[in-house]
């Protein structure tokens, strides 16, 4: 697209949110009546194709899909979920409905997993570990592993029996 | 009259479902994403609490190190990562090891043997050095700013037991790729936010999703034996009172399957584990303190009902063609009424929606919408077949087995 002439002023964007507003519904009033002006061979190609049968069948149909129908199922939805949102909103926004959940000891998480106090702070301490699991799922072994991944190089730091 | 009511029901589930998805958006929209800032100009607080970062890995020897990469950018002032390698049988491990030298604040856990993603994530929370997690997958790449918009909502809302993010998909190189687009985008943003907007969320997306620790010690953590362990873990979290909430401004770019076999799998799965849930909480669901997940519960009942009333029209109406059955089975035949129109209209709705809500996240996302502007029916048609192979498939699993990695479809490099 070629660049405007430096001559034409453009900036549609300085205009105010009114004003905006203003000339996009002028805008569009005209339009709708200069294609008022049309109707008359509109409705006949319309007849033409059927549009008549078209017209019966969606908004007066008693057994096949009605637009009505479904214009109700939108309103329905929208006034629904907002309705609750909004009534959600007003209940519960501004209040605190449980207390500051206060955070767990590290003690405490290794208590809900069965571990000894020993393996947890292996597994809190070090940057490489190899978990071993019986068949329970549970943690019986923390092997940190040192620098050289050689398994001579793996020193057991804890065992446990849970 | 039951033909009538199948019908029905076959055209006016999918229909409000949308309809409701669309309000939602709509609302959540309105309410939180209008005024909001840009994604990369995240909430300020005062203080941030520590965080972990948790990198679950499976022979993701391709991707962990870009993975990695972006998790280490973080724009966050305090925070460690665990990456856990799940007995990987390629070269994660090593590389995971190696990687601790170029990220001081990087730990490793190895397990010998393959234990599931649920496990992997159970000992990232034994072993954390805070309070809270943000868990992706091993080949997720994290927005710079994700972290902070998921612990804006742990830090500041005391009943915020988890946070999900908006995961966007990377690769486009084919049709399949297009759709999980278009799908993410245009019907799983939106459902997410009207289930924000309802209260209750169906589930967190397990490849993005911030938790508080000492909810998840209430709730007994991550079970080892479910099929989708983000699913599990969002229903107890919820029937045990806490909040899940959604931040669309968490971005996490992930990979995708971009074969129908890969795309079938992992649907299945999804379908799998939400009728595995849905099945095992449906009797502790019905005290009244409970009962914000009713609805959740219903409504997802509802649609195994329909993928059932879905196939049997569909059914019917084949065989209608080929033999000539009585009355009461008769369907309509193949050319589509004005039901076909509406549902047609309706998909457009659905994307011109979505596009107004997604340009804040993705510019030109409306170009992916061009080539899919029908995918919202094949969304059904894909949901309504994996529903009807997961039912059966859980009701035949009785045993709790433990759940493990299978490798999944990443799509076209």
């Amino acid at each position: 697209m070629r660049a405007l002439s430096p001559f034409i002023i453009s900036h549609p964007e300085r205009q105010s949110g009114a004003q905006h507003t203003m000339f996009s519904a002028l805008t569009l009033s005209v339009w709708v009546l200069w294609l008022y002006l049309w109707l008359p061979l509109i409705t006949t190609i319309l007849w033409m194709v059927g549009i008549r049968w078209t017209y019966i069948q969606v908004f007066r149909a008693s057994r096949g899909v009605s637009l009505w129908v479904i214009l109700w199922i939108m309103i329905g939805t929208a006034v629904i979920l907002g309705s609750w949102s909004s009534y959600n909103h007003r209940r519960f926004a501004k209040k605190t409905q449980r207390r500051q959940a206060q955070a767990l000891a590290k003690s405490s998480i290794g208590t809900s997993f069965g571990i000894s106090s020993t393996m947890l702070s292996v597994l809190l301490r070090e940057r490489r570990l190899n978990l071993y699991f019986d068949d329970a799922e549970q943690l019986i072994r923390a092997v940190a592993v040192s620098d050289d991944p050689s398994p001579s190089a793996i020193s057991l730091v804890a065992r446990i029996t849970p | 009259m039951i033909r009538s009511l199948m019908l029905a029901y076959s055209f006016y589930y999918p229909l409000t479902m949308s309809l409701f998805w669309i309000a939602g958006g709509i609302i959540y929209f309105l309410r939180w994403e209008r005024r909001a800032a840009k994604h990369t100009d995240p909430p300020i607080l005062s203080q941030w609490p520590k965080m972990t970062l948790v990198v679950p890995c499976h022979n993701e020897g391709a991707q962990v190190r870009e993975t990695l990469e972006y998790a280490a950018k973080q724009d966050y002032p305090d925070y460690e990562i665990i990456a856990i390698d799940d007995g990987s049988s390629d070269d994660t491990g090593t590389l995971l090891d190696q990687l601790t030298g170029v990220y001081p604040h990087l730990r490793v856990l190895h397990f010998p043997q393959n234990q599931g993603k649920a496990m992997g994530l159970r000992m990232a929370a034994l072993a954390a050095t805070s309070d809270f997690l943000i868990c992706i997958d091993g080949d997720a790449l994290l927005d710079r700013y994700a972290a902070r918009w998921l612990m804006w909502h742990l830090a500041t809302g005391p009943r915020v037991g988890a946070v999900t993010g908006n995961p966007r998909i990377r690769n486009r190189s084919t049709l399949l790729g297009r759709l999980q687009v278009g799908e993410f985008s245009s019907i799983i943003g939106l459902i997410k936010r009207a289930q924000r907007v309802y209260g209750r969320i169906f589930t967190v997306s397990g490849v993005i999703a911030g938790f508080r620790i000492s909810a998840l010690d209430k709730i007994g953590y991550w079970n080892t034996d479910m099929v989708t362990e983000d699913i599990d873990v969002s229903w107890r979290l919820q029937m045990d009172h806490w909040d899940i909430r959604y931040e669309p401004n968490a971005l996490c770019w992930i990979l995708m399957p971009e074969t129908l076999r890969g795309l079938w799998k992992q649907r299945l799965r999804w379908a799998q584990g939400g009728v595995e849930v849905a099945g095992r909480y449906m009797g502790s669901m019905w005290h009244w303190r409970r009962r914000r997940m009713w609805l959740v519960l219903i409504e997802f009942l509802l649609s195994v009902l329909w993928s059932y009333v879905m196939l049997a029209v569909l059914l019917l109406s084949l065989c209608g063609l080929v033999v000539v059955l009585p009355p009461a089975l008769r369907m309509p035949g193949p050319l589509p009424g004005w039901y076909g129109v509406i549902l047609s209209a309706l998909c457009i709705v659905q994307f011109v929606v979505s596009l107004m809500i997604d340009r804040r996240y993705e510019e030109q996302i409306g170009r992916q919408f061009f080539w899919i502007i029908w995918y919202p029916l094949v969304f059904w048609m894909i949901g309504m077949m994996t529903t009807c192979v997961a039912l059966p498939k859980v009701l035949a699993r009785r045993t709790r087995t433990r759940a493990v990695w299978e490798s999944p479809d990443r799509g076209i490099a």
